[in-house]
Formats: structure tokens, sequence, C-alpha cells
């Protein structure tokens, strides 16, 4: 489910997003609507990244991270004609990937797995570099997404859409088909259970 | 002393959700109580940790593969749409029509007396057996988008220069000279478009001028195919 206000409220979200589209983006985006896989492909190396950060905090894992960018930018391809350029694509294609997200995740209230998203030899390594004080914050940030990945599905995405993300209450509301009274109480438990795994 | 603020009242203080006199009062009590104090500013450190995280985590190289590989069908048909409609544009322009007819009558114009001659005069020729006719095919070195567009340029000139080999046995060399000149000053063009594109592959113009000289060979190879054994 999405509504119009969503595009508006989301270039104002605590981590707006470019809002126009990047020197070039145009052409590509018109070469891609025209069947051009290598615009495409240059289209995907400037978003790729940052659909896949949304994918993976999203459901914690990377295997099924790597299928919903996939079905993602397959979506997005199959709707490139929808695209008309007032915004930027990246923003245009995020938007297509939260909904994907959702979509998939939506109601998947059973699963329990726990799983990690830095790899365990990520975290050696940065452990191995703790006496840099940059290392410190990069151990802090792997413990969060972690943290995160380990989160009840829904607690977790709510806390990934409204914390990292940026969206608001109802903009979550609307598309997670949830009461925004549920959506708080997820949100909230989602810090409570983040605070007690990093022991704050 | 009042109560302690309840986790839901000390996050929705974080989020900026009380309003009012209620959000004064949880305020001031975050501030003169040590314990709300530290629960507070640890839930607002934890919302800026999760807000600072990278905006982008490198997805596995293969998904890149993956993605084209199930799209790549698609961008085939979408392809031959889009030149279809490209070729109407590229046509459209007088200066490239004026550029395009240049070449074509160069290329062809041998061809066309050939077939001409063969209509009104009859004449018989020698025959000549003389080396295969190229296809100008060139390593594929193109942007992936136009590595399949060129397979398929190159199937059909194949197609067509292997049905010309057959009639070689029965044409003249006259003929034969006259249709590999043609054939020749198509393949520069193509050579040089090709160049030009791999140097600028984002170019559609360039793009669309190599695709409009494979169009132009095919037809050329085509009607040399179709010539009369006595040519």
């Amino acid at each position: 489910m999405s509504g119009p206000a969503f595009v508006a409220h989301r270039d104002d979200a605590l981590r707006s997003r470019e809002a126009v589209a990047p020197d070039g983006e145009a052409a590509l985006a018109a070469r891609a609507q025209g069947g051009d896989v290598a615009a495409f492909e240059a289209l995907y190396q400037r978003s790729g990244g940052r659909i896949f950060a949304l994918c993976l905090r999203m459901c914690g894992d990377r295997d099924q991270a790597t299928e919903l960018a996939h079905d993602a930018f397959v979506r997005a391809w199959e709707r490139l004609s929808q695209y008309r350029g007032e915004s930027a694509f990246g923003t245009w294609m995020h938007r297509l990937a939260v909904n994907l997200v959702l979509e998939r995740l939506r109601g998947d209230r059973r699963r329990e797995a726990r799983v990690t998203v830095a790899r365990n030899d990520d975290h050696h390594h940065l452990m191995e570099n703790a006496a840099d004080p940059a290392a410190s914050d990069i151990l802090d940030r792997v413990d969060l997404e972690r943290a995160i990945a380990a989160l009840p599905t829904n607690a977790r995405m709510v806390f990934v859409m409204h914390d990292v993300e940026g969206f608001r209450h109802d903009e979550i509301a609307a598309h997670m088909q949830l009461a925004p009274g549920t959506v708080r109480a997820h949100l909230h438990r989602a810090r409570q259970l983040l605070m007690r795994m990093l022991q704050r | 002393m009042t109560p302690h603020l309840d986790w839901d009242v000390l996050n929705d203080l974080a989020d900026g959700r009380l309003e009012g006199e209620a959000g004064v009062a949880a305020l001031a009590h975050a501030q003169d109580c040590a314990e709300c104090r530290r629960t507070f500013a640890a839930v607002r450190d934890l919302r800026a940790q999760a807000a600072a995280l990278p905006e982008a985590v490198d997805p596995p190289p293969e998904l890149w593969t993956a993605i084209v590989a199930t799209i790549e069908p698609e961008a085939a048909r979408s392809r031959r749409q889009v030149k279809q409609s490209a070729a109407s544009r590229w046509f459209a322009q007088p200066w490239r029509l004026a550029a395009a007819a240049a070449l074509l009558v160069a290329a062809s114009s041998g061809l066309t007396v050939l077939v001409m001659q063969r209509a009104t005069d009859g004449a018989t020729s020698p025959v000549a057996n003389s080396a295969p006719l190229s296809t100008g095919a060139a390593p594929i070195t193109l942007p992936v988008a136009w590595q399949a567009a060129e397979r398929g340029y190159l199937e059909s000139v194949a197609e067509l220069a292997a049905m010309l080999d057959d009639q070689r046995a029965v044409l003249s060399p006259a003929t034969i000279a006259s249709v590999e000149r043609s054939l020749g000053i198509v393949d520069d063009a193509i050579a040089e478009a090709r160049a030009a594109l791999l140097t600028d592959p984002a170019n559609a113009a360039l793009a669309d001028l190599l695709a409009s000289n494979y169009r132009q060979k095919v037809e050329l190879l085509r009607r040399a195919s179709q010539l009369d054994p006595r040519s």
C-alpha cells in the first residue's frame, strides 16, 4: 500500500534523499527505458548499494536480501516506463524497493531465525584494527547491524524504516498496513531489545 | 519527586512526539532525574547511531549478473522496438537522410546497374570463383546492450553472405568485384561507427549510426544474393 503523500514526506525524512536527478541520470534512464542494459547497469551502480542495504536491514539475511534486491531491480526494469524523471532515479528505485520488500515480508511473523549481517571474518578483521580510533565506531556499527538483524521481523522492519530510513509513523503504518499504535509499540520494543543486546 | 517516565513516554520524547504541557513536563523530568536522563540519552544515542549507519552496503558481485540474466531476454525485445522507432527518427532528420542516401547510393549503385543491365540486355558473363565475401564481423567488445544486437546483425549477415557465396560460382568476376566494392564501403562505415561507439558507448547517435550501417549491409547482401546468375 502506498499513498501519494509518501513521496513528498519522504524527501523531508530524517535521511532525505536527493529529489533531483543527478547529471546524466535522465539520459541513462531514457536509454534504459529503450532496452539499453548498459545504461540500466550504470543506474544500478549508482543505487545498488543503497537498495541492498535497505533489503539487508529489512530482512536481516544476506541471501534473502540478495534475492529481494534482485527482484527489486527486475521489477524496476519492467516498470521503467513509469519513471518520469520527476525525482532522482535512486528515490524512485528506493520507493519501489520498499514496497517490494514490505510485500514480501509483511505478515511474516513466523520467522524466528536469528542471523547476522556482518560475517564473522568481517568482525574479526575489525577487532584486529580496534586500536584505530575509527575502529571503535565501526565496531559499534557492526554490533548495531547484528543486533538489528536479530530483532523479530516486525520490530526490525519498523525500526529500520523509522530510525534508519527516516519514515514517519503514519507512513510506516500505511505501508505495513498496521495501526499507528502498533507501529509505535514495535518501535519501542525494538529499541528496548536493541539496548539489551547492546547492553546499554 | 515524580515517578520515573515510562518507556513509551521516553521514546515519544526522543522522537519529538510529545507536545504541549506533557512534552514540557516530561523533558523537565528527564533533565532532573538522573535515571530518566540516562535512559533518555541512551534512546537518543541509539536513534543517532541508527541514522548514521552507512547508507549503502556493497551488494554481492553476483547480484548484477543475476539481474542481467533475468532482464536480458526482455531487453532484446525492447531494443528491437527501439531500433524500429530510432530508425524512423534517424530517417526523419534531413542531414542524416542525405548522408545515408549518399552512402547507400555509392554502395549499391553497382548492384543496381547490374540488375538493370541484366533486365535489359540479358548478357551472360564468364564465371569466377574468388575468395568468400567478408562478413565484416569484428571482435565483440561493445557494451553488453550492444553485443546481443550486433550478434543479431552478424547472424543475418552470415546467412546472406553464405547465400551470396553459393551464387559466386555463377556470377561474373565483374559482378563479384562490384558487390565486394559495395560491401567494402559499408564495412568501412561499420568499422568507423563501431570504433566511435567503443570510445563513446553512451552516445545514442553513434549507436543509431552503427545500427543503420548494419541494416544497409544486410540490405546490400540481400539484394546481391538475389542477382541473376547470368550477371
